[in-house]
């Protein structure tokens, strides 16, 4: 917002899949500071475009460049490592384990004890783990979810478990947030509380914020700049009045030519 | 933080007066020879807790990681030969030959590991199983053919006899803790998130390939360690000590215990020794895979978490229940 | 030269006894993705039934062979419908329904070894062991007899997946099953019926293995089920016509160990030929690349 830098670069990108072609062509960047928001219709291929970024599918044509470097090619784990993290549509926590884990888990990087460490106890292991634990407790004050961290996962109410699912991307101190329709099945105060979440993530903590969301009004008194994906190639890219007024978004919504 | 740290210390000192109480008890018990009857000898004990390493590590991989192992008594047998041909060929003292001889079985069963593990950790799916039961037959036949080394099928024996209660009680023991400080650590943290959820792990950072293998090399090298225990306990090894039953008969004690509760583990172990001596004593031993099965098949349908589930067994929560419950524990299922 | 055709031809002969039984290990992974431990169990269980028919019940050949099958298919069915539909329907986690599928295998292993004891059972033999003039090469009439019939059974399997209403009905589950099942198609029956085609076909597979190699032992289908299940993934699991390229290969491959004069190690070559295989093209020869959804 401040200091347009281009933070994401989306270069011609293409998926197919057995000869159907998911994605065909995408061309935006996201600026550094930016809420951005990709939408468009059910299997319009924008999960699939998150799925490309992440690295969990590799592009058949096209690349992404991240801070001016090619991720296309490297690995989830390594792409998380760079910087960009994600939610998913279909929450994934690790259901097992506590609210207070599954943040941890995502701090495994920054973590710097070996296992020799963690056996005998030493102070550096309790000092490591006690820091996790403090950042780690402060990322779920930030989401008001404190309360629960020791809870398991997959008892906490469905609204907490987004919040978790964000609290835990958040963990892994991402430049660049990926949320995957993250207002889905929520009520109208709990989407516009989710809505203050997301400024205060992008102020605070500095976060750039690229997100899918089928909730029209959310998206556009949230984001910046849209995207709209159709039969996976993209039909307009602008403010949120132009997208409005695009006739091409309208014809794709209401299904006309 | 003061206060904490006290705490700790006076658990764990509990902790360790309670370790050294049962081996007190277990020792008078094993020497007075008042079970000796029903067999409860003090190589049956020895076996209970080299069963406790078998199990305890297995899970690590079958609960905590979620993939299936079939073939932990293979990376036993690596270590027990391993280890058995270091203290008959060796001439060194016990105290040096002995740990020097389980390390070195517990290593070659991590190299063993590595090759296993390598081509099929990289990949999703069940190729573990297959690739660890392959193993544990290639083992059995290369133990076989390796006739100058290990004696082919007629095994190994006059091994010494090394393994005192003492030091299998204590090796048993320190396993279990090793284990249970991996789970709580970071690289618990990381094994576990795969179990719950490969993609989500990946994409907060955790390099799959990687965290698998850990875990079933640390598993790999406590069962070697096991391995050379069991060696130098039996005084006798051969490649079929070592079958394809044997890791079943681990694998069942992961699942009866609750894959993911290291206690259940623990539990399962000490019962699934004491049921077999038990059959062997009645005269009912020819029983014992056809009810291990039957233990096997009811479970998964009818408690497939198994006895514990995910439950652990923590002093300091004993200790501090009183204080718990006026703050509303909130972990339990 | 000859030789080493003569070898091929017992190779090809073993290696489609592992296909038969690869497609029961395959079919049922395509539908249900569990591996189906007992699977090579039943194999030794339709043995017994053979034995038992022809040995103490002294039944003729005409009527043991098809006793043994429907036996063997019926069995199939009645450990489908008790062990994993359950599971199935439930939908648990997959390591539960392997651990589930191991101990139905232990259990009928440890059955047979109860009822008929350790010792190794001889049967005799109803082909003749003699050999036959085809090309100027003199096989042995089994090998022959084996490798006919396998492919015999292999074409009709892939007819019958490809024309009938039921074959329909299996790829559809096996392409996906919860949809299969919002159009209609009972999934449930599906999986039972594909039980009972692959219990049939290790029958036959059974049956087969005994005329060349006439021994048999409660534990006797462990190493054959696995090896066939390697052959189901080196042809790429699920895929019809993978599972005898695998098997083939598998066959020939162990035939040609043994000939070199190292077949104590033939067991080793089909293990390092699985890891060659997973190193280089994990989804197997036919396999396809299936990418989980996300």
């Amino acid at each position: 917002m401040n200091e347009s830098k281009k933070l994401l670069e989306i270069n011609e990108l293409s998926i197919s899949f057995g000869g159907l072609n998911a994605v065909t062509d995408v061309n935006f960047y996201i600026n550094s500071g930016e809420i951005f928001g990709l939408i468009g219709p059910n299997g319009a291929g924008k999960t699939t475009l998150f799925n490309m970024i992440t690295g969990v599918y590799l592009p058949t044509k096209g690349n992404v460049t991240f801070d001016g470097k090619v991720v296309s090619g490297k690995k989830t784990y390594q792409i998380n490592n760079i910087g960009i993290a994600r939610t998913f549509q279909n929450i994934r926590l690790f259901r097992e384990m506590s609210a207070i884990d599954n943040v941890m888990l995502a701090m495994n990087k920054e973590t710097n004890y070996n296992l020799l460490q963690c056996i005998f106890g030493t102070s550096k292991y309790v000092s490591e783990e006690k820091k996790i634990f403090d950042k780690a407790m402060k990322l779920l004050d930030f989401m008001g979810i404190a309360e629960f961290y020791n809870y398991k996962a997959m008892n906490l109410p469905y609204g907490q478990q987004r919040k978790l699912e964000i609290a835990r991307a958040l963990a892994s101190d991402p430049k660049l947030l990926l949320l995957d329709e993250p207002a889905a099945g929520m009520n109208p105060t709990e989407t516009a509380e989710l809505a203050d979440i997301v400024r205060k993530i992008r102020e605070k903590l500095n976060v750039t914020i690229l997100l899918i969301e089928h909730d029209m009004s959310f998206v556009m008194s949230l984001c910046e700049r849209i995207v709209v994906l159709d039969y996976g190639k993209l039909i307009a890219n602008g403010t949120p009045q132009e997208i409005k007024n695009n006739p091409k978004v309208i014809a794709a919504y209401l299904g006309g030519e | 933080m003061d206060k904490l740290r006290k705490k700790r210390l006076l658990n764990n000192g509990i902790a360790i007066v309670l370790v050294i109480v049962l081996y007190v008890l277990l020792e008078i018990l094993i020497r007075t020879e008042l079970l000796n009857p029903i067999g409860f000898t003090s190589d049956f004990f020895k076996k209970m807790f080299i069963n406790i390493i078998l199990a305890v590590s297995l899970n690590l991989v079958t609960g905590f990681l979620g993939q299936l192992s079939l073939g932990h008594a293979g990376f036993m047998s690596v270590g027990a030969y391993t280890a058995a041909l270091i203290t008959i060929h060796a001439d060194l003292p016990i105290y040096i030959e002995f740990p020097l001889a389980l390390l070195a079985g517990g290593l070659m069963a991590v190299v063993f590991g590595l090759i296993v593990g390598i081509p099929c950790l990289r990949l999703k799916g069940d190729y573990l199983a297959i690739l660890t039961l392959g193993f544990g037959e290639i083992i059995k036949v290369i133990m076989t053919n390796l006739k100058g080394l290990t004696n082919g099928a007629s095994g190994l024996n006059a091994i010494p006899s090394y393994s005192k209660f003492g030091y299998v009680y204590f090796i048993s023991i320190l396993t279990v803790y090793i284990i249970y400080k991996f789970i709580k650590s970071r690289h618990g943290r990381a094994v576990i998130s795969i179990r719950e959820n490969e993609i989500a792990a990946e994409s907060c950072g955790v390099n799959l390939t990687y965290y698998k293998l850990f875990a079933f090399l640390i598993a790999s090298f406590f069962a070697g360690i096991a391995g050379g225990l069991y060696a130098h306990n039996i005084g006798y090894i051969a490649p079929k000590t070592f079958d394809y039953n044997y890791s079943i008969e681990i694998l069942i004690m992961v699942v009866l215990g609750g894959m993911g509760s290291i206690t259940g583990s623990v539990v399962a172990a000490c019962a699934l020794t004491i049921i077999p001596q038990l059959l062997k004593y009645m005269n009912l031993g020819q029983y014992q895979m056809l009810l291990y099965s039957i233990i096997l098949i009811a479970i998964m349908l009818f408690r497939p978490y198994g006895l514990m589930g995910k439950y652990e067994f923590s002093l300091s929560k004993l200790l501090n229940k009183g204080k718990r419950a006026s703050q509303g524990g909130t972990e339990n299922e | 030269m000859d030789i080493f055709i003569l070898q091929l031809i017992n190779g090809l002969s073993l290696g489609s006894i592992y296909a038969l039984v690869a497609l029961g290990y395959s079919m049922v992974y395509g539908i249900v993705k569990l591996i189906n431990f007992a699977h090579g169990d039943i194999i030794m269980v339709s043995c017994f039934t053979m034995y038992t028919a022809m040995e103490i019940a002294g039944l003729p050949l005409l009527v043991s062979i098809p006793l043994t099958l429907i036996l063997t298919a019926v069995l199939g069915i009645i450990i489908e419908k008790l062990a994993y539909d359950r599971l199935i329907s439930k939908g648990v986690e997959r390591i539960s329904l392997l651990i589930t599928a191991i101990g139905v295998s232990i259990f009928l292993q440890s059955t047979f070894q109860l009822i008929f004891k350790a010792d190794s059972l001889r049967y005799q033999a109803f082909l003749p062991s003699k050999t036959i003039s085809l090309f100027g090469i003199e096989p042995s009439l089994k090998s022959v007899v084996t490798i006919i019939v396998s492919l015999v059974l292999m074409l009709a399997l892939t007819l019958f997946v490809k024309l009938t209403k039921v074959g329909k009905a299996m790829r559809a589950a096996s392409e996906d099953a919860s949809a299969a099942k919002l159009m209609g198609i009972n999934t449930s029956n599906v999986v039972a019926f594909t039980f009972a085609i692959g219990s049939l076909l290790a029958a036959v597979a059974g049956i087969l293995y005994f005329e060349s190699y006439p021994r048999i032992e409660p534990y006797m289908g462990g190493m054959l089920g696995l090896k066939a299940f390697v052959a189901a993934v080196i042809g790429g699991i699920g895929s019809i016509p993978g599972a005898m390229a695998g098997g083939l290969i598998l066959g020939v491959a162990e035939a040609m160990t043994v000939s070199i004069g190292l077949s104590s190690y033939s067991d080793a070559v089909v293990f390092g030929i699985l890891i060659i295989m997973l190193v280089l093209k994990p989804s197997g020869l036919f396999g396809k690349n299936i990418r989980e959804k996300v």
